[in-house]
């Protein structure tokens, strides 16, 4: 071990910041020249499909990958090359990766063995997590005693004892059953508001990403295409990857042009005609081609027969609070969300109303939004 | 994920509700087969055993399978403390502490320094740690007559031929491969994360080890100290060559005792000898059993 280490104090708050890094395997640049700023205090999800490189980057601020380029801060600390346990972090994985043959007490304390903590300490840092968990009563217990759910908790209460600077989480709730996720997923957020802990956050479940996150990094190929709130992400994706991605079931978009004529900007395709009065762009509108992207909440089937984009009804999801509609206008395959029980079936014939506040508009070619 | 958990699973199988109650052709040819395997492999241990309890009049006799009319522990006796390896005549028993002072140490060394390089190579992956561990798997399906030569020069340079550290130093070259390969194995199969968690955890090379992998490591410990144990106490080419006179096991007593023939054979004495010394490997089955079984089927049964 190298002896001027840097390390950072633990029971401190830390922010985390992320300069140029770049992680490859031969030639494969996993993340390319990436920054990122994690606020004290903060949840940050770091959100994308398998292989985006979110996990990567977990494993390079817990120190767990080697790195080709770049630097890492935690606090004011920087950490690049030290040791993971010498970053002032608490990490949890998916696998939970409890060790077996510890019991929870002795899983939860290894950490503070390791460093040589004072017993009394341990023991109390050791209930007081327990506390906070609800895990109490099973102390004395192997991981293999005990539920995924428990078995999680459990793995939390590793990070928690060490009073982490920074939680970081590997998908901590993808090997949970769905109700015991959204149970969890509540339980993190209740941690988080009581801890006040900076937590950077990894998943592929954009629910998660929506609930938890203060901030949501969404990411591929090794790059990240969008930071921002979540209403942010969801209501101004800065591209098309991210506007489908986020949402279920996607953003509908359509091909057409933006024209610029005498009453303004206009957006005409075949399907639909959209006045482009209520749009805030990127930029100035220019000429040419577009595509426009509007959620499924808003566009709504009008309720008198007037003389809306008419679509035709190709199959009717009802989701109990909420029904999706699917149909298609011209070679557009289009989604509607629509409140409550939709009477209705395929075949039918729905003129459409389109909140035209709320539509996104994207470079044809780059996929940038406009 | 817990060893004990997953094994409990195993032995929660479906418990037949009574057993069937016509006994079915296919069964009874079933218990005729097992039936007949079994004699035929306990077949020889029994004239075995029958043989060294008698004495030499009722051997002369031939009836190999009968039990004795007289039955004698004297042959055992002998066969411990007086029987003759050459010249000398004070049984197997010098052979036995030979055996021990052998195998103790090179099966410990072994399987530690096994379980050592399989832990740095499946966890830590260092540089090059694929080609060495290749040529590890090389360096097992070598048979080690080919390095007997090349191995005495290198032992007679240091000055160790024919010394008790030296056989023990070659036992634990030709074991290394083989308990690499078994930890490593066995390592390589769990999950990257445990690894990660300890090391956020503070935990380094040393402390890892002890804490996090050796207690989960029992299953496959059993299993390398098994294949060690009778491996090197079975052993006879590397105890004549390295052994020296002053350390030969008692494989090689055992031969010497057999073969010193003075007039009569006795056969009581011989049978004795061998089942002393097989009694060694033989507890080691025994007692491992069930463990044994669990370690061989580990990686079959990831919990």
């Amino acid at each position: 071990m190298i002896e001027a280490t840097p390390s950072v104090p633990l029971g401190a708050r830390s922010s985390v910041s992320v300069r140029d890094l770049t992680i490859a395997y031969g030639d494969l640049e996993i993340l390319k020249e990436m920054n990122l700023d994690v606020r004290t205090g903060e949840f940050l999800v770091l959100l994308g499909p398998s292989g985006c490189g979110k996990s990567t980057l977990l494993n390079a601020i817990a120190g767990l990958n080697d790195i080709r380029s770049g630097q890492i801060c935690i606090g004011d600390v920087d950490v690049t090359y030290a040791e993971p346990s010498k970053r002032g972090i608490g990490m949890v994985f998916q696998s939970y990766a409890l060790y077996p043959r510890m019991t929870v007490e002795q899983n939860m304390s290894f950490g503070l063995r390791m460093t040589s903590t004072p017993k009394a300490e341990i023991g109390a840092r050791v209930a007081e997590a327990a506390r906070i968990l609800q895990l109490e009563p099973l102390l004395k217990r192997r991981p293999g005693e005990l539920s995924g759910g428990q078995r999680q908790r459990v793995a939390i209460g590793r990070a928690l004892v060490k009073k982490a600077g920074v939680f970081l989480f590997d998908e901590p709730l993808s090997n949970l059953d769905a109700k015991l996720r959204s149970e969890l997923r509540v339980e993190l957020k209740r941690l988080h508001q009581d801890l006040d802990s900076t937590m950077i956050y990894v998943t592929h479940d954009q629910i998660e990403a929506m609930t938890l996150g203060d901030r949501v990094a969404v990411m591929k190929d090794g790059i990240i295409q969008q930071l921002g709130t979540p209403h942010e992400i969801y209501h101004r994706p800065a591209n098309r990857f991210i506007a489908s991605f986020i949402g279920t079931p996607g953003m509908n978009f359509i091909d057409g042009r933006v024209e610029i004529g005498p009453d303004g900007a206009c957006f005409r395709s075949a399907a639909m005609d959209v006045p482009l009065a209520g749009y805030e762009p990127v930029g100035p509108l220019r000429q040419g081609a577009a595509v426009l992207g509007i959620r499924p909440e808003h566009l709504q089937p009008m309720s008198e027969d007037r003389d809306g984009p008419a679509m035709s009804v190709t199959l009717v999801e009802a989701m109990g609070p909420e029904t999706i509609v699917h149909g298609r206008i011209g070679e557009n395959a289009l989604a509607l969300r629509v409140p409550g029980e939709f009477e209705g079936g395929r075949g039918d014939i729905l003129h459409l109303s389109l909140a035209t506040t709320k539509i996104n508009l994207f470079d044809t070619a780059s996929g940038l939004r406009l | 994920m817990d060893r004990r958990a997953s094994a409990m699973q195993i032995d929660r199988k479906p418990i037949p509700l009574g057993r069937p109650r016509l006994v079915s052709p296919g069964r009874i040819g079933l218990y005729i087969f097992a039936f007949a395997s079994m004699l035929f492999f306990l077949l020889p241990f029994w004239v075995m055993l029958v043989t060294s309890l008698k004495p030499m009049d009722e051997i002369r006799l031939g009836n190999l399978l009968a039990w004795p009319d007289n039955l004698t522990f004297q042959p055992w006796i002998a066969a411990w403390s007086s029987a003759c390896t050459g010249l000398v005549c004070d049984g197997i028993r010098g052979g036995f502490v030979n055996s021990v002072l052998i195998t103790v140490p090179a099966v410990i060394i072994s399987v530690l320094f096994g379980a050592i390089n399989g832990y740095a190579i499946s966890t830590w992956k260092p540089r090059g740690a694929d080609l060495l561990f290749g040529g590890l798997v090389l360096g097992a399906f070598i048979p080690y007559q080919v390095f007997v030569y090349p191995m005495t020069r290198v032992l007679a340079n240091f000055g160790l031929f024919g010394s008790l550290g030296g056989l023990i130093g070659i036992h634990v070259v030709f074991g290394l491969p083989l308990t690499t390969m078994l930890f490593r194995n066995f390592y390589a199969g769990m999950p990257p994360e445990l690894f990660k968690a300890a090391r956020v955890d503070g935990a380094g090379f040393w402390k890892m080890f002890v804490y996090v992998m050796l207690p989960m490591s029992m299953p496959i410990l059993v299993v390398a100290l098994v294949l060690q144990v009778t491996g090197i106490w079975n052993d006879y080419l590397l105890g004549l060559i390295f052994g020296g006179s002053s350390y030969a096991p008692m494989t090689l007593q055992l031969n010497n005792i057999v073969n010193t023939v003075e007039g009569e054979r006795n056969y009581n004495i011989d049978m004795a000898a061998t089942i002393i010394t097989a009694l060694v490997p033989l507890l080691v089955y025994f007692l491992s059993g069930k463990l044994l079984v669990r370690g061989v089927t580990a990686g079959a049964v990831k919990g």
